[in-house]
């Protein structure tokens, strides 16, 4: 029989961990293009046009069968009230909230409706081991509760810190937030029931590329009225929301600091050599092991020590 | 059943005058209720008369009126006044919700109005910014309409609730 010879066998071991490299390193480098579902639905939100009215919040409340508000939702004073935060967000019992913002740029306050942005590449789906979260061609970041261990990942990878967690009930704890309305609406391709109850149009729905082009229209016929950005056309590598608004994104109370590559970009590279480590490495190392140890008895052995010197 | 039609009529139609004998036809209506939308708030009456005494007809009918329009948008295109075949908002700004499908249509006329609101939103946005920006008018959701029962419901809205100083005044 051949005995291989040391020297062939780092060669060998050097290539395959090369080629491994290598092998792995080309499939993220291809999937970092994806901009989107061809055809995929989205929501612009026009901040000039947003008075607080909250009917999204309602009708929102209705269509997901949500538990009642504590206060009707015309009550206006949940505006100021919130908390420790500096601003409202959606919670277990609330999908979308609808938050002011008082800048000094706008003469009146501004609102913002806020749910989940149903990002383009979500990082909460990235982010979860168990694929719970589906992105569907319709453009809806979706959840099944029924295979969610609640290890609330996707809370921490949100850059919007959208899923929030039902830890008031004991027996069927699961991440609570905005599905587009899949289940009922869109994928149907009907607009979500917020967009159907805004009674000043804010919230304008249709294919991603036609509302992109509709805000530029917006900017470019109104520049003295809108900045000239659109939220969540690049931000978190695309959101199927997208904003329009008066004054600078930062004033309005967004977060400006998310990046414009999407979240998976920064851990694509260490995540693809993490099978390579797991399956390679322990054969590798093993190997060199076994092969710098192969003649030497072992010191507690009563043998007789033998030396092929 | 004969009221019903009627009633569905009225709805259908969607803007009836009323206060009295309708005006001849080439003057404008008084008093005109708004009631196609009426689903959780009760019908709009809206005092046409009062706002004519306060605005330009092109200022709520963009051109449709026959009077030259005012915002420079429109007068790009729009250079001489030519009458709608309807002054009614309705015309022009249907009950269904705006959609991204109006960009892409490829039809000449919807190269610039590829935006154009729905018959909810052209009421609460024209009326809305106006009151605010003249300061004057109704600005608070119940000032214009009552809500229905229907309305109270989906807002979650007790009777005790509703009265309450907190819903009062409250800023927009």
């Amino acid at each position: 029989m051949k005995r291989i010879s040391r020297r062939s066998f780092f060669k060998a071991g050097t290539t395959a961990a090369l080629a491994g490299i290598l092998g792995f390193k080309s499939a993220p480098a291809q999937a970092r293009a994806f901009s989107g579902y061809a055809h995929s639905k989205a929501v612009l939100v026009d901040l000039t046009r947003c008075i607080g009215c909250r009917s999204c919040e309602a009708a929102c409340n209705k269509e997901q069968g949500l538990p009642a508000p504590a206060t009707p939702f015309t009550d206006q004073s949940v505006f100021a009230d919130t908390g420790h935060l500096g601003h409202r967000r959606p919670d277990d019992k609330a999908y979308t909230v609808v938050d002011r913002t008082d800048s000094p740029l706008a003469d009146h306050p501004l609102f913002r409706k806020i749910q989940c942005n149903h990002c383009l590449e979500p990082s909460c789906l990235t982010a979860c081991f168990v694929n719970a979260y589906t992105k569907t061609a319709q453009g809806a970041v979706i959840y099944d509760p029924s295979v969610c261990v609640g290890c609330r990942t996707c809370m921490v990878a949100c850059p919007f810190s959208i899923p929030a967690f039902r830890y008031d009930s004991a027996l069927h704890p699961r991440i609570m937030k905005c599905q587009f309305c899949y289940e009922t609406r869109l994928q149907y391709d009907r607009p979500p029931a917020c967009v159907e109850a805004c009674p000043r149009d804010a919230l304008t729905f249709g294919e991603r590329e036609s509302l992109l082009r509709i805000a530029r229209h917006r900017i470019r016929t109104r520049p003295d009225e809108y900045v000239n950005h659109i939220y969540g056309e690049h931000e978190a590598g695309g959101t199927s929301w997208l904003y329009l608004s008066p004054v600078p994104f930062a004033e309005a109370g967004f977060d400006t600091t998310v990046p414009t590559e999407p979240i998976i970009n920064y851990v694509k590279d260490f995540l693809a050599i993490v099978p390579m480590v797991l399956t390679i490495w322990p054969a590798l190392f093993a190997g060199f092991h076994l092969l710098a140890r192969r003649n030497r008895v072992h010191p507690d052995s009563a043998d007789t020590e033998i030396s092929d010197e | 059943m004969k009221y019903f039609l009627f009633a569905a009529m009225a709805i259908s139609i969607g803007a009836i005058p009323a206060g009295g004998a309708p005006p001849p036809e080439d003057e404008p209506p008084r008093l005109i209720v708004l009631d196609s939308l009426a689903h959780f708030y009760e019908p709009v009456r809206f005092d046409h008369q009062l706002h004519i005494d306060y605005a330009d007809c092109a200022e709520c009918h963009h051109h449709t009126t026959a009077s030259p329009a005012t915002d420079p948008r429109c007068t790009i295109c729009h250079t001489t006044a030519t009458a709608g075949a309807s002054v009614a908002c309705r015309n022009c700004h249907g009950t269904k919700r705006p959609s991204g499908e109006d960009a892409a249509k490829p039809r000449p006329s919807h190269r610039y109005h590829i935006d154009i609101v729905s018959l909810a939103g052209a009421y609460h946005i024209n009326c809305l910014d106006c009151h605010q920006a003249v300061d004057a008018g109704p600005i608070e959701c119940i000032d214009c309409h009552a809500f229905t029962e229907e309305g109270k419901k989906f807002f979650h809205l007790t009777d005790s609730l509703l009265g309450s100083p907190k819903n009062q005044g409250a800023d927009q």
